[in-house]
């Protein structure tokens, strides 16, 4: 069966009904890739895109809430720099007219690029059901394990909540990819600075999961970035990832790189300027 | 489940029965018959299959054809309304946005949409706008002159001017005049820059590839391949296979023909498919033909091949050690090709020398990657013959394959090249989707269609051989070659297919740039448990030519010598014989040196920029067409022919044509079988021969596509279109024209040798107010004798080539030179590198058509250079593809590739029509070295294995470093 639900309230209801017999499909970017490479459906489509209020954007109570079928081209939009930054750099254009929040969130690779900028804005993530109603989950609780998260199989995305957009001061991305587009991150960095002093540190394509730096993160609350920080953060994060080697790159360039990321990413965060940046 | 849906596509509703899986492409290519939207990956990585929907660009692949209803799909096929080209639509047929045009749908359609958000972008726009369409041949460079054209094209309906193209056409000093037919005056079509004569069919989505193509009844096949490197074929059991609903016929080697094929003839050694033992990842075991492509497909993954594994050898030096597992018994110690050179006193030669300088290359494996995956269609006719649609550049070696597997005479065989999305040598042999179509189809008595998938592609292999390098170069005091040597083991991978040819060029083309006095060349080719490698662009040559210019460069430095200088100081002269008799005839390598230096501010650069910027320099040639045909004798099955000594000529022309003029004079159709596959050969070759006929080009067509229509032309490779096919075309003009000259005469009452043509008028020469339309002369020919036709040929000159083992292989009428400085700029924190500009002069004897000219040299840059930094194909320590995609096997986006400034230098080869040479391939190989030479000098140390990864680059500066700090330590 193909579903194509027009309200995502109606979305949920087939997909608390039917479970792990259906699969959603938001931008298809990754799902139908697979579907490509053969792997079969073998359980019937959730399609997701019909329905009218899966793709705003709102403000509500000082947050920003992005709906599960925000776009990357949505994102790029955006005025916080390290979640349209990180949207900028997925794919090509056409990716990023297609590809969705909440996708890439549900695929939880590793080097989810949306992914790793919410987890260093200390986004929210929105576990909807028909019936039990929904509940939010901090990112840095959603990741489990490799690919695995919190999601339910009877649950859908609902939205992604960016908790303080307005507490948030300044915030940066640092992206590696092994060329200039479609090119998935060898490692990227996120970083935000909230106005409470609050650091948070990203890394993508390093440990199993998009995985917060927090010991990292530790030595950078309430303290000045002073060059001597930086070089502590950043040898820290170096020492905090968890890269493994594969043909794409080995995990001592991996951990090197996270040094050299995470020093520029806190570097931007000085700047007042966000959109200045490089 | 099969649901309906309504598409609206172009305007246009199209009611469908989809399947739930079944993408957006599929339903446009096959249901909606809309081919112009192409498949170049099905999984979202290049663009080809991109689409507007609602505005916005997508890639079809990755849409579900059941989400589309009530949405706004426009294609390739909707952009021009009413067949009016749009101003973008001509901006690429004029500026060279154009080569094979497998790209190009998807990169009009995102341009388009780019144009109509914003029409002013900058060129950051513009590049960011198509940075998810990936193109293989024009080095996007021709693609952003396009765009940037049409800026604002939408305010007055007409294009902002451009600057004049780069690089001008050369003129003048010296050279015949080129004028029309019997040595007329100045003008006709060659030396001009004209439009491709299939652009506009290819920016609108008309172009028909093979895999667009669809015949009544028609079924589809496809291959099982080995999912292992090495193993022994214990069991294949079909019957799941067989009993899938939709399947029609199954193939393993026990059901046909027992015969080897490959490429060189003394080395046929591949089976159709796999008997007894598979040898590499992917190696071809069964095929199943079936009703649509999916069933096929899921049917080959029901065919149960039982394998004992065997170990596996993954490169060369292991290969040849003792006891190495065997990858085929024929070749002891797995050496499929052994080449022992000695040319002049090598020893005494480096006895000799001021200075010694020896250093280890290790090269890459590079896949052509081109656009279009190879396609073939096979059917026969009552009568007999084979018809044979294949994606070839090519065809006539796809025919004498064809003959010889399906034992038949050759002329039973008709092949059929329709649009070929580029090839590099990734297209230069028979496929096994050639041979298992026509089987398929012979035992089904209907047509086939066999398609490979992208993954199929690499698996199936046939690119650039990696070679690891042992060079040696020794100069005097003043950096002048006095001996060279070198020793290069070449991955073979598992069937010999070119390499045996790969093996020799490795060596021979290596003296045609400098003068080397003295020169050893000790080469191997070696089977491994990998795809086979065979011929890619520059064949053979662009590794070596990467370690020779970088040695040079290593050596420039020890002596304190400028690297354009030491060039300089060797280069090779004009009409020189090298040392391993390779006949050189025009030359003007020192002007490519002189001019790029001057181009590029060499002189302002040159050990004057800071740290983490480089320029570095290298230079290139190649053969002008081999001389010699791949197989020996005459054309004729190959099991019929008697073995004959080997002769110094050809036995046969390698490059035929016919001109036919219409019975109104008004048209001349042009017919040779030389290969179109994105170069641009049907072009030049039609300015060719229309310069020789003395007509506009617009009265020309010509068809070059079918085997029963168009005389013998060896096909696309090493470089010889121009020059071989260009000789024929023109000499099949001129034989019409000498046919109407005594008509011509009469009706001006003047002698036959003073006729001449020259857009479309037959003039008395010096008076050309006594003229006749050409038209009316070629109708009185007609009336007196029926048809005018004119047939031309070209043979390679006799005796090319020494009187030693190989000495074939590098041989031809005339080669080319050409000089790449490149600047870089590379993070010395994360080891990335950004080619920023290449400045590149070529010595391609006349440019018959300097934009299709530029359009080679841009594209062999960024393929160059992304070879250089970026390509790999990769292996696991079972041999196992690990990035056989394209996402995973990266080439050059939009966002990477470099500024080009592609120049020529004045020069002329009396051996070439028109005083053209190659360029196609010669633009290749300086590239790779200037690359290497520019990041060594950015960063103080030199990578000498490729690709020169971020990740190598650290490294080396990493134990630079410390080598240093140790220095300072101890001292
Ligand atoms: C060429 C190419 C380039 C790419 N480049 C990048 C890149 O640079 N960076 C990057 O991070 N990613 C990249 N991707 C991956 C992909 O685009 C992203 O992961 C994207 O975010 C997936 O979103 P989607 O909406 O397309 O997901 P879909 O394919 O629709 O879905 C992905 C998975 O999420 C599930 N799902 C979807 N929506 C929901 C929901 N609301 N609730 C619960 N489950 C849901 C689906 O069932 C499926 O399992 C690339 C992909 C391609 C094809
Ligand atoms: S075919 Fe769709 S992106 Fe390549
Ligand atoms: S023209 Fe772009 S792929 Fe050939």
């Amino acid at each position: 069966m193909f579903y194509r639900p027009d309200t995502f309230a109606a979305a949920l209801r087939l997909k608390a009904d039917h479970a792990a017999a259906i699969k959603p499909i938001s931008g298809g970017t990754d799902l139908v890739v697979g579907l490509n490479r053969g792997q079969s459906l073998g359980v019937d489509v959730l399609d997701l895109t019909a329905a009218k209020d899966y793709r705003r954007i709102d403000h509500a109570d000082g947050s920003l809430i992005l709906s599960g079928g925000t776009t990357f081209a949505q994102l790029e939009q955006l005025d916080i720099a390290c979640l349209a930054r990180a949207a900028a750099s997925v794919g090509g254009p056409q990716i990023r007219n297609r590809g969705t929040i909440a996708g890439n969130l549900a695929t939880a690779s590793p080097a989810g690029d949306g992914s790793v900028a919410l987890l260093a804005l200390d986004a929210e993530v929105e576990l909807a059901h028909a019936d039990r109603g929904t509940r939010w989950l901090r990112l840095i609780d959603y990741f489990e394990d490799y690919r695995q998260t919190a999601l339910g199989d009877d649950e859908l995305i609902s939205h992604v909540r960016i908790p303080t957009p307005s507490a948030l001061q300044a915030s940066a991305w640092y992206k590696i990819g092994k060329r200039g587009a479609v090119n998935i991150s060898l490692v990227c960095a996120a970083a935000a600075r909230f106005l409470d002093g609050r650091i948070c540190l990203a890394f993508g394509s390093v440990a199993p999961i998009p995985m917060r730096a927090v010991q990292t993160e530790k030595l950078l609350q309430g303290q000045p970035l002073t060059g001597a920080l930086l070089h502590q953060a950043a040898q820290a994060a170096s020492a905090e990832v968890k890269p493994i080697d594969d043909w794409r790159a080995s995990a001592d360039y991996r951990k090197a790189m996270c040094a050299v990321l995470a020093r520029r990413v806190l570097e931007q965060l000085q700047t007042d300027d966000e959109r200045q940046m490089p | 489940m099969i649901v309906s849906r309504t598409l609206t596509v172009n305007g246009q509703s199209y009611p469908v029965a989809v399947a739930a899986s079944e993408t957006l492409l599929d339903v446009l290519r096959d249901k909606i018959a809309l081919t112009g939207t192409k498949k170049g990956c099905n999984v979202g990585d290049c663009g080809a299959c991109l689409v507007m929907v609602d505005g916005q660009t997508m890639n079809s692949c990755l849409l579900l054809a059941t989400e589309m209803e009530g949405k706004s799909i426009t294609t390739i096929e909707g952009i021009a309304q009413n067949g009016v080209l749009t101003p973008l639509q001509r901006a690429f047929v004029q500026e060279g946005g154009v080569q094979c045009g497998y790209c190009t749908p998807g990169m009009v359609l995102s341009a388009t949409a780019l144009l109509e958000r914003n029409s002013d972008p900058s060129k950051e726009e513009i590049k960011a706008a198509l940075a998810g369409n990936l193109c293989r041949c024009t080095g996007y460079t021709g693609i952003i002159r396009s765009v940037e054209r049409c800026k604002n094209y939408r305010e007055d309906g007409t294009c902002a001017k451009r600057d004049e193209p780069a690089g001008k056409p050369a003129s003048g000093n010296g050279r015949p005049d080129l004028g029309g037919a019997a040595g007329g005056s100045v003008g006709g079509s060659v030396g001009v820059s004209v439009p491709r004569v299939d652009a506009v069919d290819k920016v609108t989505g008309r172009a028909e590839y093979t895999a667009d193509l669809s015949f009544q009844n028609m079924v589809y096949a496809k291959i099982l391949g080995s999912p292992i490197a090495h193993g022994r074929i214990k069991k294949i059991d079909t019957s799941k296979a067989r009993a899938l609903p939709g399947v029609l016929d199954i193939l393993t080697a026990d059901d046909v023909p027992d015969t080897m094929y490959g490429v060189s003839p003394a080395r046929y050694d591949e089976h159709i498919l796999a008997k007894d033992k598979v040898r590499h990842h992917g190696d071809e075991v069964a095929a199943v033909a079936a009703i649509d492509e999916k069933t096929a497909e899921r049917a080959v993954a029901l065919i149960e091949v039982e394998y004992e594994e065997l170990p596996v050898v993954l490169n060369p030096m292991e290969a040849m050690a003792e006891g190495a597992p065997q990858v085929h018994e024929r070749y002891e110690r797995n050496i499929n090709t052994h080449v022992d050179h000695k040319f002049g006193d090598v020893e005494g030669g480096f006895a000799q020398s001021a200075h010694v300088r020896e250093e280890v290359f290790t090269g890459n494996t590079i896949y052509q990657c081109p656009m279009e995956p190879h396609a073939s269609i096979a059917m026969w006719d009552p009568d007999g013959t084979l018809v044979l649609y294949s994606s070839t550049q090519v065809p006539h070696y796809v025919q004498y394959m064809m003959a010889h597997v399906l034992h038949m005479p050759l002329g039973k065989i008709r092949v059929i090249r329709p649009t070929v999305g580029g090839g590099f040598g990734g297209k230069a042999e028979t496929t096994p989707l050639d041979i298992c179509a026509a089987l398929f189809s012979r035992r089904l008595g209907r047509p086939v269609k066999m398609i490979y998938s992208r993954e199929e592609m690499f698996l199936h292999g046939r690119g650039r051989h990696k070679q690891h390098m042992h060079f040696k170069i020794g100069v005097d005091s003043e950096g002048r070659i006095q001996s060279f040597s070198s020793k290069i083991y070449l991955d073979g991978g598992a069937y010999s297919s070119f390499g045996v040819a790969t093996a020799y060029y490795a060596g021979s083309v290596i003296p045609t740039l400098y003068k080397i006095p003295a020169y050893k060349y000790d080469g191997y080719r070696v089977m491994t448990n990998k795809p086979a490698s065979g011929a890619m662009r520059g064949h053979g040559v662009p590794q070596p030519r990467f370690a020779f210019e970088c040695l040079l460069n290593m050596i420039a430095d020890d002596l304190g010598i400028d690297p354009v200088e030491i060039r300089w100081r060797n280069s090779i002269d004009p009409n020189t014989l090298t040392v391993n008799e390779m006949e050189v005839g025009s030359c003007e390598f020192r002007a490519t040196l002189e001019a790029s230096a001057k181009k590029s501010n060499w002189n302002e650069k040159w050990g004057k920029l800071p740290l983490g910027k480089g320029i570095g320099i290298a230079s290139g040639g190649f053969v002008s067409g081999a001389g010699y045909c791949i197989y020996r004798g005459q054309v004729q099955l190959s099991h019929e022919k008697p073995r004959e000594p080997f002769v110094k000529k050809s036995i046969f022309p390698h490059a035929n044509a016919i001109v036919k003029i219409s019975e109104d004079g008004m048209a001349a159709i042009l017919l040779i079988g030389a290969a179109e596959i994105g170069q641009g050969s049907d072009t030049v070759l039609t300015q060719m021969c229309a310069h020789s006929l003395g007509i506009p080009m617009d009265r020309m067509r010509i068809r070059s596509e079918d085997s029963d229509i168009s005389p013998l032309d060896l096909g696309s490779y090493s470089s010889r279109v121009t020059l071989m096919a260009g000789h024929a075309v023109s000499r099949a003009g001129e034989a019409v024209f000498e046919k109407m000259k005594p008509y011509a005469a009469r009706l001006l009452d003047c002698d036959e040798a003073s006729v001449t043509a020259q857009n479309a008028r037959v003039f008395v020469q010096g008076d050309d107010s006594r003229s006749v339309p050409w038209e009316e002369v070629a109708r009185k020919y007609f009336n007196e004798n029926g048809p005018l036709v004119g047939t031309g040929c070209y043979k390679p000159p006799d005796g090319l080539g020494g009187d030693y083992k190989g000495s074939t292989v590098g041989t031809s009428p005339a080669y080319s030179f050409g000089t790449a400085i490149c600047e870089v700029s590379v993070d010395l924190e994360t080891g990335k590198i950004k080619i920023d500009h290449f400045t590149d002069y070529h010595d391609c004897g006349t440019p018959i058509n300097p934009l299709a000219v530029h359009g080679q040299v841009e594209g062999a840059v960024a393929m160059g250079a992304s070879e250089t930094i970026f390509e790999d194909v990769q292996f696991d320590e079972k041999g196992l593809l690990q990035n056989h995609n394209l996402h995973g096997y990266l080439m050059m986006s939009i966002m990477d590739a470099p500024e080009i400034f592609s120049g020529l230098v004045d020069s002329y080869e009396p051996r070439g029509p028109f005083g053209a040479k190659e360029i196609g391939e010669g633009s290749t190989l300086p590239v790779l070295g200037a690359v290497a030479h520019a990041i060594a000098n950015a960063t103080g140390v030199w990578i000498k294995d490729l690709p020169i990864t971020p990740e190598k680059v650290l490294k080396a500066l990493r134990e630079k470093k410390s080598a240093t700090a140790e220095k300072v330590a101890s001292s």
